[in-house]
């Protein structure tokens, strides 16, 4: 399997190497060291929230977050703010619709080519050394098609520029997990009360502990990948274990601390993962796994008619989960793995609507066979992760 | 809307959803929700959606079907102009 990087860097993504690896992105560290101080400066000055003061906040951390790639952030975040300014004075509200779905597709289109011809490498500047013109990541372009489409639909308001510059930066989203536009508060509310409560704390030991044991799967991980090839065993448990537990487990830490941290800034952080290992079909696993990206994918393409009057439930789940492994990386591992959780769903699908058919198999309804279920779509789950690779290696080969 | 018009119209919602979900009215709980009423999940929710269209020769916008998640939003949505 490719390298899967924790957090929003897709560079490793990129490499192709035999196994999913956990490397400590940068970004993940970055991540929680820019939301801790934010979180801090907003709680010991607390009169940062009613100024302007909060937006520049989140602009150094921004800075400091992209570093590189901020000059880059800063032009295609610009460009997006004057796209939705525009649409948001269009009428009547077909018309707006319309602008806005083209605008979306062309943010797409961006997205993709950037990733395939690397617009975001780097181009050297006498005075400021290497920067990047562009960049648009996974994160920054599911929160911008958020904002088209709800300001498309006349859901909301186009944002002013000082909350749209804080929306973007907003530390403890910037590389996940996705916070809407409309989701965003209209005024910050600092809680300092809530570090007095065991609750918090509780919980902060709960996202340290997933964070630490998460991260401290990735040297095995690389072990094993290391490995790999020699021992069927070792395999197994890169595969089963090590591998999505380790994802499972950082991610997961991570945003739970997004949240905690959220909640003492009076930002209502959504929660993204709730227990999505053990779920006893894949519809309930992708239902609490990454939940704040995979609810903008089943509103904007699973409930989508693509203009006609009926729809096809089939035809939605496959190129929704192949759009979500092209958002993940460019590149024919992702997308396998994409089209491989569409196949997952869509059998899924059939045994819903088929499967009162079969009433009289053996052990329907019991426990066991409710065990039997989770199991099996965990054990399809680490396939996709697993298969892409093999099936592309097999291809190269022939 | 007058009250009287409102409750009807809220009552032929409620039969539709449950037409589309093929559950009876006793095996509902009260109020109809999506997530919380059986069978209406992501799966569900397009019969919902088709089947509100057809009773009421009403086309909802794509970004409209998402906020359709119980009987106060549908009538909502029901009343926007077309």
């Amino acid at each position: 399997m490719p390298r899967v990087c924790l957090n929003q860097s897709d560079e490793g993504l990129r490499k192709s190497s035999h196994m999913l690896t956990l490397p400590i992105d940068t970004h993940l560290v970055a991540g929680l060291t820019i939301s801790v101080a934010f979180s801090l400066a907003l709680l010991t000055l607390p009169w940062i929230a009613k100024t302007r003061g909060l937006w520049l906040l989140s602009l150094i951390a921004a800075a400091f977050y992209y570093w590189r790639e901020f000059v880059g952030f800063v032009l295609v975040g610009g460009i997006s703010f004057l796209a939705v300014i525009w649409l948001s004075k269009q009428a009547p509200q077909a018309r707006r619709w319309r602008y806005a779905c083209f605008a979306m597709l062309v943010l797409v289109a961006v997205f993709t080519c950037g990733r395939l011809w690397h617009w975001d490498r780097l181009w050297y500047f006498p005075v400021t050394g290497p920067l990047a013109l562009y960049s648009l990541g996974m994160w920054p372009v599911l929160r911008l098609i958020t904002l088209f489409w709800e300001v498309g639909s006349g859901s909301v308001a186009a944002p002013l520029l000082s909350q749209y510059v804080l929306w973007i930066c907003l530390p403890l989203t910037l590389g996940s997990p996705l916070l809407r536009w409309s989701q965003m508060p209209g005024v910050f509310l600092p809680k300092p009360a809530a570090l007095k409560s065991a609750l918090w704390w509780w919980e902060a030991a709960a996202a340290s502990a997933k964070l630490a044991v998460g991260v401290s799967l990735a040297p095995g991980q690389a072990l094993l990948a290391s490995h790999w090839h020699s021992h069927f065993g070792l395999n197994a448990v890169a595969t089963f274990l090590t591998g999505p537990f380790g994802f499972y487990l950082t991610n997961a830490g991570y945003l739970h601390w997004m949240q905690l941290l959220g909640g003492l800034c009076g930002i209502n952080v959504p929660e993204s993962y709730n227990y999505p290992i053990g779920r006893e079909n894949i519809s309930a696993f992708w239902m609490n796994w990454n939940m704040t990206a995979t609810f903008v994918f089943r509103d904007y393409l699973f409930y989508n008619r693509w203009g006609g009057l009926t729809y096809n439930i089939y035809f939605n789940s496959i190129l929704l989960f192949t759009l979500v492994g092209l958002w993940h990386a460019a590149n024919f591992y992702w997308i396998l793995w994409g089209f491989l959780h569409g196949l997952l769903f869509v059998t899924y699908l059939l045994w819903r609507k088929f499967g009162k058919n079969w009433s009289h198999l053996p052990l329907r309804g019991t426990r066991v066979a409710n065990l039997a279920a989770r199991l099996l779509t965990y054990f399809s789950v680490c396939m996709c992760w697993y298969l892409p690779s093999k099936i592309l290696q097999k291809l190269a080969a022939l | 809307m007058t009250p009287s018009a409102d409750k009807s119209q809220q009552q032929r919602i409620e039969e539709v959803i449950r037409r589309a979900l093929k559950t009876p009215a006793s095996g509902m709980p009260a109020p109809l929700r999506m997530g919380s009423t059986p069978g209406w999940d992501s799966m569900g929710h397009m019969m919902v959606v088709m089947e509100l269209e057809k009773e009421f020769g009403a086309r909802f916008p794509p970004y409209i079907l998402p906020q359709l998640v119980d009987v106060p939003s549908i009538a909502k949505a029901l009343q926007r102009p077309a």
